[in-house]
């Protein structure tokens, strides 16, 4: 019954798409903005790279929006304009990222040697020359204090968010309302706050597992709030399922809502750990520094990954701002790993 | 099944339908509900100790701990001046400058993101923005330190030599270094991210047939987004860079690494010194008496009721947009 | 005053009375039409038009040829490619990413999609109203009758004020909003809306005007009231609306193309006068769908 089979050899196009041809006026006119940027650093007091790209900018954008008004009218020229803007305001933000993350690679990986890995800094000082010390102590009290932050905060989070999104009693409102209040609390008060509370008035003295007070404050609003978008997107059939083949509420939600939600509740501690790792503020306040490895995270102090970093900028020479930018690059490598990992998770579908 | 007039029925009363809950489900329901309230405590409990321990803070100073200017620890018996007025101007300035500079990169670059860039770059640069948001504040401070700073120092001099007639950016002396201009610069990269992300996701929800009406009108790209996004996102990248400032109101090894601190007001963002609250507590902590840092404690609870008032007021306006959009 | 009683073999007595109601309509609308008087430009052509949404063919060769000062309703059932038709007319159809097309629209003879072509004034003279009533809430009504001009910053030669009454009135919304035009055009009713924007269209003088289901959403007593207008505005310019409701192509269409798909992408079947399409199609197929044999 159809009559089209003779179709099949026309091919989809795309007019619309700009082709390469009408690209050259453009192209001119920034080889135009080029030379013309060149003249006027030469001939004017204009000097240096910020008159060069501020030049160019305008040049550029000049000149394309005067040939879109001379060609299409004032509306286009305006249009023109604007994504030229939207473009360079773009890039501008992409700058810093890519400088951080050059710059850390680059001057961190100076000091990246294997032995750093085996060894702590209680028989170096910062200003050493780096063929000796190492940041093990930092990388392993990083460990502990996300570890026991972890412990603290996953319970807490993890059914908060249940009750939002199985339970959603009288009080949800307010709770969330409470939890991002929470989110907003500054690193440095929690750190104030685990003192004042604790250390204040007592005899307790500043351990790891003090230390990881306040970072658990600083955990729970984000797992919490992941975890939720996460269980919401568990379909409300597979708990009608459950509570249909007669179960409670409470095994339908540990039996199949949270196996449902595994992977994402995985992204949301992952989310979380990786906001914490990097904290220094509350650490200054909670938890005195350390040269070596502290197994007992009851008393005494601690190193720990940004707190290594905060040493070496701290001390200022030449030795201890090169431990630093390798610490720093020590733990960005952490926070890219963490940050890849609950991407990985977060896409794995909800089985 | 006619209704006859004769005998009209009523309708009947609603049957109020109750279960017994399982004793399993009552201590589920109970568990959950207690834990849920630990974010209750916790916020009661920073604001009570901070503001108990620094209750002395308060009355020894009155008013005059949020309103003087001068902070000096009392030595050998002389009074203690605790005035947070500097710190608190000092905050302000520097979250100024960081929103001023901050926000509108992100909006250009939601717009960017939302309605310019193909797709394929579109999801590199939200894989780098989102990444961005998860550095660590002290690589900020570490970086500003060290790569911003002659950069910031540079266009700090220009802005002087052009703009130096404005009091805000006058200088009683050449020292662009380590000055509030600079750790705004560093907070304003801070906050992108967190702006960004928020103003691409109210952008994304504009209603697509009012797009469609202002371009089947014969509008530009940039025509449409003035008159459709642009009203329509309008509050909610309001409270975007709200979230911001409440970010940016806290920070503090980031600022502590590139800011000179003095505890003196500082008007002028170029002129290098200045501090925040942040800072201040970090920086005296290590020599405090046991006033002072009681004093320090009734600082932090002044931050605290700071950044939570600015975060729940960017919520609630984040969350109006969302909803009144629809 | 059709003849379909003869041509009926005893069929259903249901289908050939609304066949018949149809196309007694259909004549009266024919009847009381003048042939197309002031018609602007020399109207619209389609030629060989296909569409696709990725590596779905969607619409397959269809040729249409809308002469100027016509109505032309587009019939069909649903997903048969109408929309997706009208919507490469004005060049709305590329805002989809994946989408892609074949074939000419010739604009007074010009092609719109040659490259080069301004896309923003094709569609100033190509204007649309859509399903579902869409004024900008951040404007008032009068704001929003102008916002074409502003959007594409261009002048009308009359003033504001008398352009806001000529397009409000053909419109046929002058009289309930004359008073209230600074008023916010959140506050009008369903069909008022849909009246506003198609004021809001009229504004930027379009010679043909696109309409995509614009009464499915709305009141039979504002459904008449908009049939009313396309009247009105089918003197001056060239209509193309697409319809479910077959009566409602009978009562105000010139001439009906009825598409359709079988699986495959749409075509276009048949096109003719419209009391000829629905009295006396040429296609079997037409004729099952007049006569409400699916659909």
């Amino acid at each position: 019954m159809t009559t089209f089979t003779s179709t099949n050899s026309v091919k989809p196009t795309k007019p619309w798409k700009v082709t390469k041809r009408q690209l050259i006026p453009s192209f001119s006119l920034l080889i135009a903005a080029a030379i013309a940027t060149y003249l006027v650093v030469l001939l004017t007091p204009m000097k240096g790279k910020l008159a060069y790209v501020l030049l160019f900018f305008i040049f550029g954008t000049g000149f394309q929006a005067a040939l879109s008004w001379s060609k299409r009218g004032k509306s286009a020229a305006v249009d023109t304009l604007a994504a030229s803007i939207m473009m360079s305001g773009g890039m501008i933000v992409f700058l810093p990222v890519v400088s951080l993350l050059y710059t850390t690679v680059v001057k961190g990986f100076k000091g990246l040697r294997p032995q750093i890995f085996t060894h702590t800094m209680e028989s170096t000082s910062y200003s050493d020359p780096l063929t000796s010390g190492g940041l093990l102590h930092a990388i392993i009290g990083t460990l502990f204090l996300i570890a026991i932050a972890t412990v603290i905060s996953l319970p807490l989070s993890i059914l908060t968010a249940l009750y939002l999104t199985e339970i959603k009693g009288k009080a949800s409102g307010f709770i969330q309302f409470l939890v991002q209040a929470m989110s907003g609390v500054p690193s440095v008060v929690a750190g104030i706050f685990i003192y004042a509370a604790l250390l204040l008035t007592t005899d307790l003295r500043g351990s790891t597992i003090i230390g990881a007070l306040p970072l658990a404050i600083l955990m729970i609003p984000t797992v919490t709030r992941t975890a939720q978008e996460v269980l919401l997107l568990v379909p409300s059939e597979l708990r009608e399922a459950g509570l249909a083949l007669g179960a409670t509420q409470w095994k339908t939600v540990a039996t199949i809502v949270v196996p449902a939600a595994r992977n994402g509740l995985i992204t949301a501690v992952i989310l979380g750990v990786a906001r914490i790792a990097g904290e220094t503020a509350p650490l200054l306040f909670t938890l005195g520094t350390s040269d070596k490895v502290n197994w007992n995270i009851f008393s005494g102090g601690q190193n720990a990954l940004p707190y290594y970093v905060w040493s070496g900028l701290r001390d200022g020479t030449e030795g201890g701002l090169q431990r630093a930018w390798t610490g720093i690059l020590v733990l960005l490598m952490l926070v890219l790993t963490l940050f890849v990992s609950a991407r990985i998770f977060g896409s794995r579908k909800v089985k | 099944m006619t209704l006859t007039a004769n005998s009209p029925k009523a309708i009947p009363e609603k049957r109020q339908i109750t279960t017994k809950p399982r004793v399993s489900d009552k201590i589920f329901r109970g568990v959950l509900t207690a834990m849920s309230m630990s974010s209750l405590l916790i916020l009661t409990l920073i604001g009570l100790f901070l503001s108990l321990r620094g209750f002395q803070a308060f009355q020894t100073q009155g008013i005059g701990f949020i309103t003087k200017v001068d902070w000096t620890a009392g030595v050998d018996g002389s009074p203690d001046t605790f005035g947070l007025g500097a710190m608190i101007i000092g905050t302000l300035i520097i979250s100024a400058t960081a929103l001023v500079v901050g926000v509108p990169l992100s909006v250009l670059t939601a717009l960017f993101l939302t309605f310019y860039a193909p797709e394929r770059l579109k999801r590199a640069l939200v894989t780098l923005v989102d990444l961005m948001a998860s550095f660590p504040s002290i690589l900020f401070g570490l970086w500003g330190f060290i790569v911003l700073m002659p950069m910031a120092e540079y266009w700090a001099q220009l802005i002087h030599k052009y703009l130096g007639w404005i009091p805000v950016f006058g200088m009683p002396s050449p020292a662009y270094t380590r000055s509030p201009f600079i750790a705004g610069l560093v907070l304003a990269i801070m906050i992108i991210p967190i702006v960004t992300s928020v103003s691409r996701e109210i952008f994304n929800q504009t209603p697509l047939d009012r797009i469609q009406a202002a371009y089947a009108l014969g509008a530009t790209r940039w025509a449409m987004i003035k008159a459709v996004v642009l009203p329509f996102g309008a509050s909610g990248v309001v409270g975007g860079a709200m979230l911001g400032l409440g970010r940016a109101l806290g920070e503090t090894v980031a600022v502590y690494s590139v800011l000179n601190i003095v505890f003196k007001v500082n008007f002028q963002v170029l002129y290098g010194f200045g501090g925040n609250i942040a800072s201040m507590i970090v920086g005296k902590w290590g020599e405090a008496s046991l006033t002072e840092s009681k004093a320090l404690l009734a600082a932090g609870f002044v931050l605290f009721v700071m950044t939570l008032v600015v975060n729940l007021l960017a919520n609630f306006i984040v969350r109006r947009t969302v909803k009144t959009g629809k | 005053m059709s003849n379909v009683n003869d041509d009926n073999n005893g069929e259903d007595m249901s289908t050939t009375a609304s066949t018949n109601s149809l196309s007694s309509v259909a004549a009266q609308h024919a009847a009381q039409r003048q042939p197309g008087t002031a018609p602007l430009g020399s109207g619209l052509e389609a030629r060989e038009i296909h569409a696709w949404f990725g590596k779905h063919h969607a619409l397959a060769d269809v040729s249409l040829d809308f002469a100027a000062g016509t109505v032309t309703a587009l019939i069909g059932p649903s997903g048969c490619g109408k929309s997706t038709f009208i919507r490469t007319l004005n060049r709305m159809h590329e805002f989809i990413p994946s989408a892609a097309m074949a074939g000419e629209v010739l604009l007074d003879g010009k092609d719109i999609y040659e490259p080069g072509v301004d896309v923003t004034k094709i569609r100033l003279q190509i204007g649309m109203v859509f399903q579902k009533p869409n004024p900008f809430p951040s404007m008032t009504i009068g704001q929003n009758v102008l916002s074409g001009l502003k959007l594409a910053q261009i002048k009308s030669p009359k003033s504001n004020d008398d352009l806001l009454e000529e397009c409000l009135t053909r419109a046929g919304l002058w009289s309930e909003v004359k008073d209230r035009l600074g008023a916010h055009a959140g506050g009008l009713s369903g069909g008022q809306q849909q009246r506003l924007c198609i004021a809001r269209s009229l504004a930027v003088n379009p010679k043909v005007l696109l309409m995509d289901e614009p009464c499915s959403a709305l009141d039979p007593g504002s459904t008449l009231r908009i049939e009313d207008t396309i009247g009105q505005l089918a003197k001056t310019m060239t209509i193309i609306i697409v319809t479910h409701n077959m009566q409602q192509a009978a009562r105000v269409s010139d001439y009906t193309a009825f598409f359709l798909s079988d699986g495959g992408p749409g075509q276009m079947i048949e096109v003719g006068p419209t009391n000829e399409m629905f009295s006396r199609p040429k296609d079997q197929r037409t004729e099952n769908y007049v006569s409400g044999r699916f659909g």
